[in-house]
């Protein structure tokens, strides 16, 4: 509500974007390339559900499926689409320690500092994949 | 003290002749200890009495003179000469509606910090014989980088989900609705539920950090954002009644 | 559209369920199934019957379903702001719609694989 509702409000000339987004200024690159990671998780999970169909239709189209995936392209496909999980991980568990820095309703402010709380859930991360690894590849 | 000459462009927006803007160049002469904000006087006391631009304290606890120098919004009282080099491009605000030369329109800006009620609700209100409200070191830290805000929008220039979803309430007003959810003395979360709530509320923000990256005084408004999202989450599902608490 | 708005906490909590599920178990399924297997690094941990044994047990079933579906929710929502970012509002419907019913398929795709085991 402005101070004088009758007077006239001159031509006003309209909003720009932020200057560098996109892809011209280093951090909005980097949001960017956050959201890419949505793009080639997804990936991951269709060459999952891929390997799972094959699974389901026996040893040899099992023992084929492995073979495809070995081929150099799609090597290099899956090696994109885990290095971009892990940059996803990483900057996910960055917002994470954000969340859990402060109340959340009745649950109280953890006593924690920030790079502790920041660590925490990586550690854990990386624990769970050695673990899960460790099943795939019989050793549990 | 040594001078030393320093272009600046500066956009101009001149409603009355300018169809859209415009940038000017002016050659300033700047002691070595000027911010941008020295200099924009300096042009307007000695070369431009047409330059419009808005400033107040020059001590970075007023927010009036946040603009875009070199495409990063700063404010201009806080950023150095020195530390640029070459030619300083100085712009209005990015997304905002611009007035005029440096000035823009914030009353959407202080709308959306009135639609999240900043300010103690509560269910009954203290008679003054009951005495004060009381709270501890520990309730005063839960929310106070929170209320460090000097509202000059540095954020929202800064944030690219405003560059497309402009009813986006912003990082300001919602770090500000936190900071009253968390306030031991404040019993409005309810209240301010619908102004979180909707898609224009905290979940248009896509955690780009921005806000927090340019924000002058470390309120840190993603962090807000994001715990005003579990805390929405957890009210909405029900999992958490809507209310105060201490 | 206004269903989509009504559930705006909904598609998030899933973002966030589903990114912390990535957070867990991605990587090592990724580099396991997708990487170390086929290059034949894995020793006989996932020779055809010990695999189909962990992926077909009802742990494995319901693991492998929710894992996966979860991460496809958490890509949607992910996909429908880099949507919006990049292509501006007048895609909001486009982006919200594609999204979440891409996602819909992927969880119509994987609960039927997942039973096919």
């Amino acid at each position: 509500m402005s101070a004088h509702p009758a007077a006239e409000k001159t031509r006003t000339s309209p909003a720009r974007a932020p200057s560098g987004f996109p892809f011209g200024f280093s951090r909005y690159r980097n949001y960017v390339l956050f959201a890419a990671t949505s793009v080639f998780m997804a990936l991951g999970c269709i060459g999952l559900l891929e390997g799972l169909y094959a699974l389901s239709k026996g040893p040899e189209a099992w023992n084929a499926w492995l073979a495809h995936m070995a081929q150099p392209f799609d090597l290099a496909l899956s090696l994109l689409v885990l290095g971009f999980t892990l940059y996803f991980v990483f900057r996910f568990g960055w917002v994470g320690r954000k969340i859990g820095a402060g109340r959340i309703g009745p649950l109280p402010r953890p006593p924690l500092p920030l790079p502790v709380l920041g660590l925490a859930p990586l550690g854990g991360f990386v624990t769970l994949w050695l673990i899960l690894l460790a099943i795939l590849g019989g050793l549990l | 003290m040594e001078l030393r000459k320093v272009r600046f462009e500066v956009l101009r927006f001149r409603p009355e002749q300018d169809q859209a803007p415009v940038f000017q160049t002016y050659e300033v002469e700047c002691m070595e200890d000027w911010v941008v904000l020295d200099a924009l006087n300096a042009i307007k006391d000695d070369v431009d009495p047409t330059l419009s631009h808005r400033w107040s304290c020059r001590m970075g606890v007023c927010g009036s003179c946040g603009m875009l120098v070199n495409g990063r919004p700063v404010l201009t009282c806080a950023a150095f000469v020195r530390n640029y080099s070459g030619v300083i491009r100085v712009e209005p605000l990015s997304n905002f509606p611009i007035v005029r030369d440096l000035v823009v329109d914030l009353d959407g800006f202080v709308d959306k910090l009135k639609s999240v009620k900043p300010w103690i609700i509560r269910r009954i209100e203290k008679d003054l014989s009951e005495g004060e409200y009381r709270q501890s070191p520990a309730q005063l830290e839960e929310f106070k980088q929170f209320s460090m805000c000097i509202n000059c929008a540095l954020c929202y220039a800064a944030c690219p989900v405003l560059a497309n979803e402009p009813d986006f309430v912003g990082p300001a007003a919602i770090a500000l609705g936190h900071r009253y959810n968390l306030d031991s003395r404040d019993e409005g979360n309810a209240e301010r539920f619908a102004a979180f709530d909707s898609h224009d509320g905290v979940y248009a923000c896509s955690y780009a950090n921005e806000c927090s990256q340019v924000c002058p005084k470390h309120v840190d408004p993603a962090m807000a954002i994001q715990q005003a999202k579990l805390t929405d989450f957890l009210q909405w599902a029900k999992i958490l009644p809507k209310r105060s608490f201490t | 559209m206004k269903l989509i708005h009504k559930l705006e906490p909904l598609w998030w909590i899933l973002f966030g369920a589903g990114g912390f599920t990535a957070c867990f178990f991605l990587p090592a399924l990724l580099l396991g199934g997708l990487v170390l297997a086929p290059q034949g690094l894995l020793g006989d941990g996932l020779a055809y019957e010990r695999a189909h044994a962990l992926a077909a047990s009802p742990i494995g079933k319901t693991f492998l379903a929710a894992v996966i579906t979860l991460v496809l929710w958490h890509c949607a929502h992910h996909m429908r702001h880099l949507l919006l970012d990049l292509g501006g509002h007048a895609l909001a419907p486009l982006a919200a719609f594609g999204s979440y019913g891409l996602a819909v398929l992927g969880t119509v795709a994987t609960l039927a694989i997942v039973a096919a085991l």
